[in-house]
């Protein structure tokens, strides 16, 4: 793993599973799409059912963006490690990104569903508030000048953030009322019907491959960034 | 499929999520280009 | 420790000091509601809860970012995190200062809000701001930690601690609705929160202080 460590290796490494990562990711997508389109409509939700197939992994990669997030950052704190900086600072504007693309088609799930285009549901909350400490640990990494200080501060916002997220994960299902209830993970199996899995778990493994092309893609780019300005401040003004 | 009566919300939602998806994507990866093209005019 | 406490609090309840314009903020907010939503009192009464949940914490941000301010740019930040009693300590004493003198206050005036809300008991909010204040100044502490070196720090430092205090919020408005078991899970977060957040403030202000 420490091998790995070291920019160029890891630009190595990074370059040659990025096309393979990719090309995984634009297959299962086209795999999981086929499969989302072709399944019937559910006897209760009918047509929206599809929905579902891209409102579930993206909020799943989200939520593991966070995590990958906080581990970096952890990571970055202790063994004081410049990739790991990079690292969680190329995770939270994905993160942010896909927890918008799970709060959107969150809303465009529950108008037919509900009735209305928000309901104050745990779930959706608890993606609200996700969405404002991505936000937050963005505008503070932007606001600190000095790229190090930045990366340690913004470490521990991450980790205050990942402390807390369980705690408001249950604090919000605990004031709410119209929870859905988490029907994939549920004990004594999952409640959704099983033709319905197959599309949701190959587009989840999309999104998650997708997640980790791009994060990769934005870790060298910061790398190489980084070089550049080495180059420039060696040259001298 | 002609989506019944929710094909709107089930079409809105795929649009906005690879809109937003390709958007990202096309981001990071001109971001990439332009790192890579600018340390090489450096060397 | 009890010397920068002390300190503090006789800093912020002078005339004119933070615990003023806290507890002022606190009841023009609360002024400005049913201003807002109509003179029902039976509507008020439902809302107050969690009205002066959320106007209670928005007051105790209100003096936040200072917290640390004054003592980093005088340098005496630097002296403390290098003297026996250890930045963690300092930390604690600041929150526990910051409390006396925002939580507190706004937990005493209260029952007058809650009369004027039209809520015939406020023992419950009373006892939800109590418990329950703590942890607004122990994570609030944190985020002042975190943007201590950045310029208009007090900017962006609702966004990032608004969003950790949502279980504070819905526990406390919770608990002041006597909701059955929100107190003892206030009480239990409260208690977290002021135990782990010296210790992330601590490493906050070291970071910032560059040490």
């Amino acid at each position: 793993m420490l091998r790995y460590a070291n920019p160029t290796r890891f630009l190595q490494l990074s370059s040659a599973l990025v096309p393979w990562l990719g090309a995984a990711s634009a297959a299962l997508f086209a795999i999981g799409l086929y499969l989302g389109f072709r399944v019937p409509p559910d006897y209760q939700q009918g047509e929206t059912v599809r929905v579902m197939f891209i409102h579930v992994p993206a909020a799943w990669t989200a939520m593991m963006g966070y995590g990958l997030m906080a581990a970096a950052s952890l990571v970055g704190l202790v063994w004081r490690h410049p990739l790991a900086d990079t690292a969680a600072r190329a995770a939270a504007p994905l993160g942010a990104l896909f927890t918008a693309l799970g709060l959107v088609t969150g809303s465009l799930w529950g108008r037919p569903m509900w009735g209305a285009w928000w309901v104050w549901d745990g779930r959706l909350t608890s993606f609200l508030l996700l969405e404002f400490l991505y936000l937050g640990y963005i505008a503070l990494w932007n606001a600190i000048e000095d790229e190090t200080r930045a990366a340690r501060v913004c470490a521990i916002l991450a980790l205050v953030g990942a402390v807390n997220l369980p705690i408001i994960e249950f604090s919000v299902d605990w004031w709410t009322t119209l929870h859905q209830g988490e029907s994939i993970l549920r004990k004594g199996g999952p409640l959704i019907s099983s033709v319905y899995l197959w599309p949701l778990f190959t587009m989840a493994l999309a999104y998650t491959f997708l997640f980790f092309t791009l994060w990769l893609l934005r870790i060298e780019t910061e790398i190489l960034r980084r070089r550049a300005r080495n180059a420039l401040l060696a040259e001298g003004p | 499929m002609n989506g019944g009566d929710y094909g709107f919300y089930v079409w809105t939602a795929y649009g906005v999520s690879f809109a937003g998806l390709a958007a990202a994507i096309v981001l990071t990866v001109l971001g990439r280009m332009r790192a890579a093209k600018a340390l090489e005019k450096l060397k | 420790m009890s010397a920068i406490l002390f300190r503090d609090v006789r800093l912020a309840a002078r005339a004119g000091g933070s615990a003023m314009l806290a507890l002022a903020f606190f009841a023009a907010v609360a002024t400005l509601v049913p201003l807002g939503v109509g003179a029902d009192l039976r509507l008020l009464a439902k809302i107050a809860p969690g009205v002066l949940w959320v106007a209670a914490v928005l007051a105790a941000l209100l003096a936040l970012d200072r917290l640390f301010q004054a003592d980093f740019e005088d340098g005496s930040l630097d002296v403390v995190a290098l003297a026996p009693p250890s930045l963690e300590a300092t930390a604690f004493a600041k929150i526990a200062a910051h409390w006396l003198t925002t939580g507190l206050p706004l937990t005493l005036l209260s029952p007058l809000l809650a009369v004027m809300f039209g809520l015939e008991t406020s023992g419950a909010l009373f006892v939800s701001l109590l418990i329950g204040t703590p942890a607004v100044s122990a994570i609030g502490a944190i985020g002042a930690g975190l943007t201590l070196s950045i310029r208009r720090g007090g900017l962006i430092l609702p966004l990032i601690v608004l969003p950790l205090l949502a279980p504070a919020v819905i526990f406390g408005a919770g608990a002041a609705q006597e909701v059955a078991g929100a107190l003892p899970l206030l009480a239990a977060f409260s208690l977290v929160a002021c135990v782990l957040s010296p210790f992330a403030t601590a490493a906050a202000v070291r970071l910032n202080l560059g040490s």
